[in-house]
């Protein structure tokens, strides 16, 4: 005997037209296999239809939203170790550069030493003449300044600062994160 | 979508991640539950839920405001556990080889529980024997009541391989279920028959 048609009507979805319903009736009540297949079908519905939906542990959407903030740190450490990468390796590669040039201009190792020892005491002695100029310079100012026109400069310099930093964190405040 | 979720949707679209936990409030049940169904395992579940929300939190400036919004998120739930299942394949473990878990149940009678147990197990051993993808479908049906036309939606492909999907899904089903009654019947009938003598 052909089941195959009864089979694919047993467990279609869509309406039978009554001919095949006739049919198909007809068929079950002389063919134990279709019926037991046409019962398991209606045990497999009923079992689906009756099992409560599972629930997940309670606080689910607070473990989201701490997941949510642990994935936001992670990717801005990454983002951070990228940039700290990036900017380590530009900062050796000029370096180098600099150090080849630097062996390439001088022919002998003493006469760099030289060299780098009279730059340092050049600087050394720029950094105290300036530091010597600004302190005649401030003690020159305070005499001349009356005290109330420090305040209000001190009070003017805070204010601006406050408006700096406010301003610095809202362009710095990222809008949204990906993630 | 009622009103109250539009609004912590677009919210959420703007950047609001507090919003967004309003919307997983609201769909953490669907989403776990669908994800349960398809994995088996309340732990795996659990996972695959919360990775489905952040799926569709940073994709949400792709999400089409004309499609259903929870058609949308458990698709996307759905394929997450459709490629866990591939790869849980890949690397040869059986699911008869996982643990099976307690699930929470809110009744305290210890019958129910027992009960509810057999039940889930009995649903999820039916499941198992489908492919990821007829699961996928099966479970869109028959607990979410999708449409042919949301299911081939959700799942990127036709109307015509729904339905042939989950008519080849029911008749593994129904074909494993008539095996297994017939071999407890037989086994039954073994053990009440009298010794010969």
């Amino acid at each position: 005997m052909n089941h195959q048609p009864y089979e694919d009507w047993l467990l279609s979805d869509e309406p039978l037209s009554p001919q095949q319903n006739r049919e198909l009736k007809m068929h079950l009540q002389v063919c134990d296999s279709c019926t037991q297949l046409f019962e398991s079908w209606v045990n497999i519905q009923n079992i689906f239809r009756s099992t409560p939906d599972v629930q997940p542990q309670a606080g689910f959407s607070a473990r989201w939203l701490t997941q949510l903030e642990e994935r936001k740190t992670k990717i801005q450490q990454r983002q951070s170790w990228i940039m700290l990468m990036i900017t380590g390796g530009v900062a050796t590669f000029i370096l180098l550069l600099l150090g080849i040039n630097l062996v390439l201009s001088v022919d002998q190792p003493v006469q760099l030493l030289f060299l780098g020892t009279n730059k340092i005491a050049e600087w050394l002695l720029i950094i105290n003449a300036t530091n010597e100029i600004l302190s005649a310079l401030i003690e020159l100012v305070s005499i001349m300044v009356p005290p109330v026109w420090w305040v209000i400069f001190a009070v003017v310099i805070s204010l601006l600062s406050l408006l700096w930093i406010y301003s610095l964190r809202q362009l710095l405040q990222p809008r949204r994160m990906t993630i | 979508m009622k009103n109250e979720e539009s609004n912590w949707l677009q919210q959420a679209i703007a950047g609001d991640a507090n919003a967004f936990g309003n919307i997983v409030e609201s769909y953490h049940q669907s989403v776990f539950n669908l994800c349960y169904r398809m994995l088996g395992d309340q732990y795996e579940a659990e996972d695959a839920a919360q990775e489905a929300f952040f799926r569709a939190y940073k994709s949400l400036n792709r999400y089409d405001s004309k499609r259903s919004f929870s058609t949308w998120l458990l698709s996307i739930a759905a394929h997450y556990c459709i490629d866990q299942l591939r790869k849980r394949r890949m690397k040869f473990i059986s699911l008869d080889d996982l643990p099976y878990r307690e699930i929470s149940d809110p009744s305290p009678n210890p019958e129910g529980l027992l009960r509810s147990r057999e039940d889930q197990q009995e649903v999820r051993a039916l499941l198992e024997m489908l492919s990821p993808t007829d699961r996928a479908a099966v479970v869109m049906r028959y607990w979410y009541d999708f449409s042919y036309d949301e299911i081939s939606n959700a799942l990127n492909i036709s109307i015509s391989a729904v339905k042939s999907r989950l008519h080849r899904a029911r008749r593994t089903l129904a074909h494993s279920w008539s095996d297994k009654s017939y071999q407890s019947l037989n086994h039954e009938r073994k053990y009440h028959e009298s010794p010969a003598l």
